[in-house]
């Protein structure tokens, strides 16, 4: 034994956050469900191999990695989105689509600690798996605003297409791919020659808000035809969700998603004050085929105790809290039997004296000597 | 109010030459007293050391802030990185003592012992040369290690080189050249994307002094 506290990135949640966490995975699974959609549980370990070709990297540096009895590399999930890939291609046919599952559990990612960032944390998330047209993608957009607005928090969701910089790439035939990765839109100057194609580059982080971002970035057109098809999707995708009501998500094509991984319409969100992402997502229409099956998909997850971290809430307390001296314990515990039937949190507490009961959480309290 | 991260020391003097030529001015209170933070205009100043100007950005403490290359390098923090301020301009380099011959040095199989503050930069690029060496990790004063035979060769910046050569050592491979970067915050950039925008275009808009 090193130490008695958990290891760096792993944690406890006291009460007080437990509900906060538990209320926001509840909520994830009524609107899910009032969606139609229907949870899955998927196994905590899977053949490592399956989680790298889901997550389609060879780098398996973040994940944990555990040796089964006969040798085999096994993984702990770092995600739900494989596994519930592997279930639909192994579980399902083809001809039973479209498929609507939600999933909220533990992933665990085996990356440097830093405060804020758990090795351990909680996703709840939905896929759409067999839906290829934008209705989907709108659908999970639906989905998380509905969601945020159930628990009164304001989310700002930016939205992007995965097919921008590979566009970029196609035409300009540049290495920048490193550098877009990690948001360097510093050192792809000296990549890139062509004026008006750099103009892009750098304006690329600002261009968010409404359809009149759509209509700026269709001035590159002309010198980056691959621009096209995903403009117009993004056009038609936030007219769409502005018809429906949705007020919380905006254009912002400098966000910028695995671009290998993903195949059409992107997004984070974010909630202020908190600066990393509290929900991610996209459509990625190559990973069922990587496991045989043919079919697009889309989905989200939400990062369940950055969520939580920014949810007001009172910690819950007994409705009546039965002091007694042991002398009183039947008739104590025959008094909480009851009213525990009637529907009452009660809890019980042997005590010395009346004053032992004072500083106890509870709606109302009784003393029985 | 947007707030910005400002590295302490030289590269502080070099940035705030470089606002006030873009028309932002320091608070006067970080200026002329210890204090690590203050308001100007619509603009929150805070002072960290150098390496965790990134750290305060990454949390959204800070949406934006000024940070060398080289540390962007080493720590890899999950940011926006928008604008080349020109400023602080240095080279990240291997450097030998004098009379050593790399060729004898680094290909004869031994094994070389690297100090520096740098050891993702160092690993990486003799990773990639396919030299087997030790990381010793030092804070300061890298050029002293190979003098006093703690360790055989160091990664570290150089801007003119003096110290290297009062020190009897010499440049063998720049690994990088490095800068001062405005980073932003993801969230930030998204967020409050207007005000950020602003202060780029007012910093794009100056000439780095040299």
């Amino acid at each position: 034994m090193r130490y008695l506290t958990p290891p760096p990135g792993f944690r406890d949640y006291l009460p007080e956050e437990t509900e906060r966490i538990r209320l926001v995975e509840d909520t994830i699974r009524r609107v899910t469900e009032s969606f139609g959609y229907r949870e899955v549980i998927t196994p905590t370990l899977e053949y490592a191999d399956v989680i790298l070709l889901g997550t389609n990297t060879k780098d398996d540096t973040l994940l944990y990695k555990v040796i089964d009895r006969d040798g085999a590399l096994l993984s702990i999930r770092p995600e739900f989105t494989t596994s519930i890939a592997r279930l639909v291609t192994t579980r399902y046919k083809i001809t039973d689509s479209p498929f609507r599952f939600y999933y909220v559990g533990k992933v665990f990612r085996n990356i440097p600690f830093q405060p804020l960032m758990q090795k351990e944390f909680t996703q709840g998330g939905a896929e759409l798996i067999g839906e290829p047209s934008l209705s989907g993608d709108i659908e999970i957009i639906s989905l998380i605003e509905e969601i945020f607005e159930k628990l009164g928090l304001v989310v700002h969701i930016e939205v992007s297409h995965a097919k921008i910089i590979p566009a970029i790439i196609e035409i300009t035939n540049a290495s920048i791919l490193e550098s877009i990765k990690n948001g360097d839109f510093v050192s792809i100057k000296s990549y890139i020659d062509d004026k008006n194609i750099l103009s892009f580059l750098e304006a690329l982080p600002f261009l968010s808000g409404g359809k009149e971002i759509i209509e700026e970035a269709y001035r590159y057109v002309r010198y980056i035809p691959g621009l096209e098809e995903p403009l117009s999707q993004l056009s038609l995708f936030i007219s769409d969700l502005e018809n429906l009501g949705y007020k919380r998500t905006k254009i912002n094509l400098g966000v910028i998603r695995d671009f290998e991984y993903y195949t059409g319409i992107t997004f984070e969100g974010y909630l202020e004050g908190l600066g990393l992402p509290v929900v991610g997502g996209g459509r990625y229409d190559g990973l069922l085929e990587r496991f045989g099956m043919s079919l697009p998909a889309t989905g989200f997850a939400i990062g369940v105790e950055r969520v939580a971290s920014k949810i007001v809430k009172d910690g819950s307390e007994p409705d009546l809290v039965i002091g007694y001296t042991k002398e009183k314990f039947r008739e104590a515990m025959k008094l909480a039997q009851k009213k525990r039937n009637e529907g009452l949190k009660v809890e019980t507490i042997l005590c010395l004296d009346k004053n032992m009961l004072s500083s106890r959480r509870g709606r109302s309290k009784i003393f029985l000597c | 109010m947007l707030a910005i991260a400002i590295p302490s020391g030289r590269l502080m003097d070099d940035c705030v030459k470089l606002f006030e030529a873009s028309g932002i001015y320091f608070p006067r209170e970080i200026l002329e007293s210890r204090k690590l933070s203050g308001i100007s205009e619509n603009l929150k100043f805070l002072v960290c050391k150098p390496k965790d100007v990134p750290i305060y950005v990454e949390y959204g403490t800070a949406d934006i802030g000024v940070v060398g290359k080289d540390i962007l390098l080493e720590e890899n923090p999950q940011v926006y990185e928008l604008h080349d301020l020109g400023i602080g301009r240095c080279k990240i380099v291997v450097a030998i003592p004098n009379d050593a011959k790399p060729e004898e040095l680094f290909f004869k199989g031994d094994i070389i012992r690297v100090a520096t503050k740098y050891p993702k930069i160092a690993r990486e690029f003799f990773n990639k040369k396919g030299i087997s060496i030790e990381i010793l990790n030092l804070s300061g004063s890298i050029e002293l290690a190979p003098v006093t035979g703690i360790a055989d060769v160091i990664v570290d910046i150089v801007s003119t080189g003096r110290t290297l050569r009062e020190n009897n050592l010499k440049v063998w491979e720049e690994i990088a050249i490095s800068s001062a970067r405005l980073i932003a915050n993801r969230a930030s950039l998204h967020i409050k994307a207007g005000e950020i925008k602003d202060i780029l275009q007012r910093l794009k808009g100056v000439k780095p002094p040299l």
